[in-house]
């Protein structure tokens, strides 16, 4: 205990080869990250506070321990390091001259403070471990959900159905695409399978690829196939099935379904403006056509539906005179307080055209009845709309078919609303219910009207000419065209409705000027055979205020060489008589010679007034009048006609059928005549012989 | 990668990993009882698998002392596992290091062992995708590609197939680094003690890593557009040993896998003119 270790010069000699040796025996058995001299200076400084405690310079058993721990630190930290280092530090402790006391102390304490490092160590190092695995499993987690959260996103928003199946080609998960593309709840769909949803024609086609994916195939197989729709319709798809290979739990089969025969996206965003009119906002006459046809199957039986169509009246004036600007701000308008109306109920406001509108009711116990909607249409389109430089106000015409039979057809039954719309306004009525009589009929008059056009070009339609006599003496004094469409089925079409056909397609103005044209050559034809006959052409109103009429005159009385006064033109009198742009080109007309006349003159006192001023030179009147006149009705057209000669004008009447008319209207002072009692229209040829007489 | 599992299976802790096996054979105590079950599975069929991967990791030290000698202060360690005591960042005191794995626990031990170190960092990416890897900002914020790095693959390429073309790889990193930067690769090989290292093979089947062993030829291959430095590609222990903890006196021991450091040359030249000798 009291033997110092050697202190005399081969003392530092002995450490340091002690040292030598332990860093050798080390450095074989552990990893040491440090080169040989830096671990040997370390274990030389270790035997030096060894040897210390040794010498009794330090606690023996606190310069072992913390030896030990050194050493762990150092990495050397196997059990093979501690066998060598207690093997090689006790012989070299001994050897130096250290008591065996002291040395087995040391040497202990060094293999205490060893193990315990070595379990601190230990311990420290799956901690760690075990916070590192912690951490990689949140972060997998994390990643998962992330990749859950996206594939969610895609999965729910794409317009691509996806499916995952089992091998089998059961249905495990499905997003809502495939649902649509298929026509199914995509609840429904889970645990059905895949093939159960193919067309039956494409079922062993998609068996034999799953066959291919479940022997192990690594690629995805895509095809064209067709599946089937829950309502038996056929969808097309791209389809593409993928293995999804998993460690657990059985692999799935990754289905892709692209829709081929839906809209894609694009078309998608398009739908909007395919079914809503851009100005109004308001759903068109296609998408108004489908609600229709759903609400037809899916309206209540005891309430059914009503449909409204609305025409604006004389919309065409507001935008022709007060610009296109106010004509959208109104209908902008009209479609605002269209909505309002039927704010209450279950309903569609569409617009249809220029300024048509429908309005679709799904009615229920509360829906108040037609009249009463009706009424509130006009009602509020009536109040009047600010406009730059004043205020207009709106009326409209509507059409309404009301609680039409469930298995209708919507294209007939806008048909109906049409034409019952059609009659309101020739009946001057705010509004008409459909009928299905009356639907028939004007149907008929409809297809007739639309055949017109090829009948006129295939000369089927004639121009015949009846006389007009002067009261007087019966003598012929103008000729007049009348139309007859010899129509092979219906036989002779007369002069009038000829032109109410061509009024419902828009053809009046071609029709007139060809016949006033025709009638201005059969002039020339007379004439060149020596008959000075002149040709009275009744115009009908689009063509009487149609801008190019001085024209069309000028050029059909240039091109035949026909003096004006061969020309009589019959006028509508609420155009003739009126101040508008036509009165000043007919009057242009009347000073260059053209026989100007107001045809369907009502004597009304302003159109009495306004006579004397006008470019008519006679009037005509076609009030009906049996053999003996009322006394009372005798007297005022007796006076209406001293009248109008006394304000210089003649007068003319038609439909004169018996000599006792013809009298009556002699003695009452009118000038000409037309009628049955002056023969039928005929062909040019049968007013030769008359006229020259 | 193709793995179409969601769960990486580095973290599913009844699948022994080789990153944490390694550790238990250099003594360390971060590893899981499979990882231990592994570790002496391979020490069965090759008894003296602590001491190579103790050679292994004195191979590393005097490999990067080496390359900071020669002015390399940056490294990126592909396939580095865990980074514990005497890794590059402690090895080369003064460097940027960055690690990369794949393996999920091995990055996150990483990350943990490294929380106090500004210059290293820890990447979980595929060495097999040098684009990926070379675009991680971990990696392209840490270290400068314009001047030269050490490019670290230690026991590591021996778990990439020949189908996914390992000289490839290497290939593409080298065309990315600066001429002076470093190739340092340790590579296992069964051309000494070759059923020893079969059994080794088999034992490690159940990891997802499968062992893939090469000639020396092969090994050397990888090193091509580099400058191999003296001794050439030769057993990691014989790479320029300094002491008695560098080489092991059993001769098998120290070749059980190759070391190999080479340097991109300033120009370089393809091999066929190298093969010519002295145009220049």
């Amino acid at each position: 205990m009291t033997a110092a270790l050697p202190r005399d010069g081969d003392a530092p000699r002995a450490r340091a080869k002690l040292a030598k040796k332990w860093t050798y025996l080390l450095s074989s058995r552990a990893f040491v990250p440090l080169t040989n001299r830096d671990l040997e200076r370390h274990l030389l400084g270790f035997v030096e506070r060894l040897c210390a405690g040794v010498g009794g310079e330090a606690p023996a058993h606190r310069v072992g321990r913390e030896v030990g721990v050194a050493l762990v630190d150092l990495d050397c930290a196997t059990p093979d390091c501690l066998q060598c280092t207690v093997e090689v530090v006790g012989r070299g402790l001994l050897a130096m001259g250290g008591s065996r006391e002291r040395v087995a102390t040391a040497v202990a304490a060094l293999a205490a403070g060893f193990v315990e490092r070595v379990r601190a160590v230990t311990l420290a190092q799956q901690e760690q471990l075990g916070r590192s695995l912690h951490r990689a499993m949140r972060q997998a987690q994390v990643e998962l959900e992330v990749v859950r959260a996206h594939h969610d996103v895609v999965e729910g928003h794409t317009s691509t159905g996806i499916a995952t199946t089992d091998p089998r080609a059961r249905v495990v998960r499905v997003n809502a695409a495939l649902g649509r593309i298929v026509d199914r709840a995509p609840g429904a769909l889970a645990g059905t399978s895949l093939f159960d949803l193919a067309h039956p024609a494409e079922r062993d086609g998609i068996r034999a690829d799953y066959a291919q994916l479940t022997r192990g195939g690594t690629t995805s197989i895509t095809q064209p196939r067709k599946l089937l729709r829950a309502d038996g319709e056929t969808a097309w798809v791209t389809l593409t099935l993928s293995p999804l290979r998993r460690h657990e739990g059985g692999d799935r089969v990754v289905v892709l379904a692209e829709d081929a025969t839906d809209v894609n996206l694009l078309q998608g965003q398009l739908n909007h403006q395919a079914l809503h009119d851009v100005l109004t906002r308001l759903p068109n006459r296609q998408f108004f056509t489908s609600r229709l046809e759903q609400a037809l199957r899916t309206a209540d039986p005891d309430t059914g539906v009503t449909v409204f169509h609305l025409d604006l009246d004389g919309f065409s004036a507001v935008t022709g005179g007060l610009g296109r600007e106010v004509g959208d701000h109104l209908l902008k308008v009209a479609a605002a307080r269209l909505e309002e109306v039927v704010a209450e109920e279950s309903a569609m406001v569409a617009r249809f055209g220029f300024d048509e509108f429908a309005i679709l009711v799904e009615n229920s116990p509360s829906t108040p009845d037609v009249v009463t909607t009706a009424r509130r249409i006009n009602d509020r389109l009536a109040e009047p709309v600010d406009v730059r430089g004043g205020r207009i106000a709106c009326t409209a015409r509507i059409g309404v078919v009301h609680r039409p039979p469930r298995h209708a057809s919507p294209e007939d039954l806008l048909d109906s609303a049409h034409l019952a719309l059609r009659r309101a306004k020739g009946g001057g009525r705010r509004w008409e219910l459909a009928d299905p009589v009356r639907d028939r009929l004007d149907r008929r008059v409809l297809g007739l009207a639309a055949t017109l056009p090829g009948a006129w070009e295939g000369g089927e339609v004639v121009v015949r000419y009846q006389p007009l006599v002067a009261l007087e003496d019966e003598r012929l004094v103008a000729a007049e065209p009348r139309l007859r469409w010899d129509h092979p089925e219906l036989g002779e079409v007369p002069h009038e409705r000829c032109f109410a056909l061509a009024e419902d397609i828009g053809l009046v103005v071609p029709l007139g000027t060809w016949a006033l044209r025709a009638a201005c050559a059969q002039a020339r034809s007379w004439r060149e055979l020596g008959r000075d006959l002149p040709v009275r052409v009744s115009l009908a109103h689009a063509q009487a205020t149609d801008p190019d009429l001085v024209a069309v005159v000028r050029s059909a009385l240039a091109d035949d060489g026909l003096p004006p006064g061969s020309l009589w033109l019959g006028v509508p009198a609420d155009v003739v008589l009126g101040d508008g742009e036509a009165a000043d080109g007919l009057r242009a007309l009347a000073d260059a010679g053209v026989g100007v006349e107001a045809d369907g003159f009502t004597a009304a006192p302003a159109d009495l007034t306004r006579v004397a001023g006008s470019p008519a030179r006679a009037v005509r009147m076609s009030r009906p009048l049996t053999d003996r006149p009322e006394p009372l009705v005798a007297r005022v057209l007796a006076d209406l006609t001293a009248v109008v000669r006394e304000a210089g004008v003649g007068v003319s009447v038609t439909g004169v059928a018996t000599p006792a008319q013809a009298r009556w209207w002699r003695d009452a002072g009118a000038d000409t005549a037309c009628g049955p009692l002056y023969g039928p229209a005929g062909p040019p040829e049968d007013l030769g012989p008359r006229s020259n007489t | 990668m193709t793995d179409l599992g969601w769960v990486p299976d580095g973290i599913d802790t009844n699948v022994p990993n080789v990153a944490r096996t390694y550790d238990y054979l250099l003594g360390g105590a971060h590893n899981l009882a499979v990882d231990r079950e592994l570790g002496d599975r391979v020490l069965d069929a090759l008894p003296g698998a602590r001491r190579m991967a103790r050679i292994n990791r004195s191979f590393l030290r005097r490999a990067v002392t080496h390359l900071v000698a020669s002015g390399v202060d940056q490294f990126l360690d592909l396939g580095s596992g865990i980074p514990t005591a005497g890794n590059v960042h402690e090895v080369a005191t003064r460097a940027r290091v960055a690690y990369v794995d794949s393996e999920p626990v091995a990055v996150a031990h990483a990350r943990l062992l490294l929380a106090d170190v500004d210059r290293a960092t820890a990447v979980q990416a595929d060495l097999r995708d040098p684009d990926d890897v070379l675009s991680r900002p971990e990696v392209a914020d840490l270290l400068d590609f314009d001047r030269p790095i050490g490019l670290l693959l230690l026991l590591a390429l021996h778990f990439v197939p020949d189908s996914d073309d390992p000289w490839g790889v290497v290939a593409r990193y080298r065309d990315r680094l600066a001429p002076g930067s470093h190739l340092v690769v340790t590579h296992a090989t069964a051309d000494r003690r070759t059923r020893a290292m079969r059994d080794v093979a088999d034992s490690t089947a159940r990891t997802r890593e499968r062992l893939h062993y090469r000639t020396r030829a092969e090994v050397t291959r990888l090193f091509a557009g580099f400058d191999l430095l003296e001794p050439g590609v030769t057993g990691f222990a014989l790479w320029r040993p300094e002491g008695a903890g560098d080489i092991s006196a059993d001769a098998d021991d120290n070749a059980v896998a190759y070391a190999g450091v080479g340097v991109k040359p300033t120009a370089h030249p393809t091999p066929d003119h190298r093969a010519r000798g002295t145009l220049t």
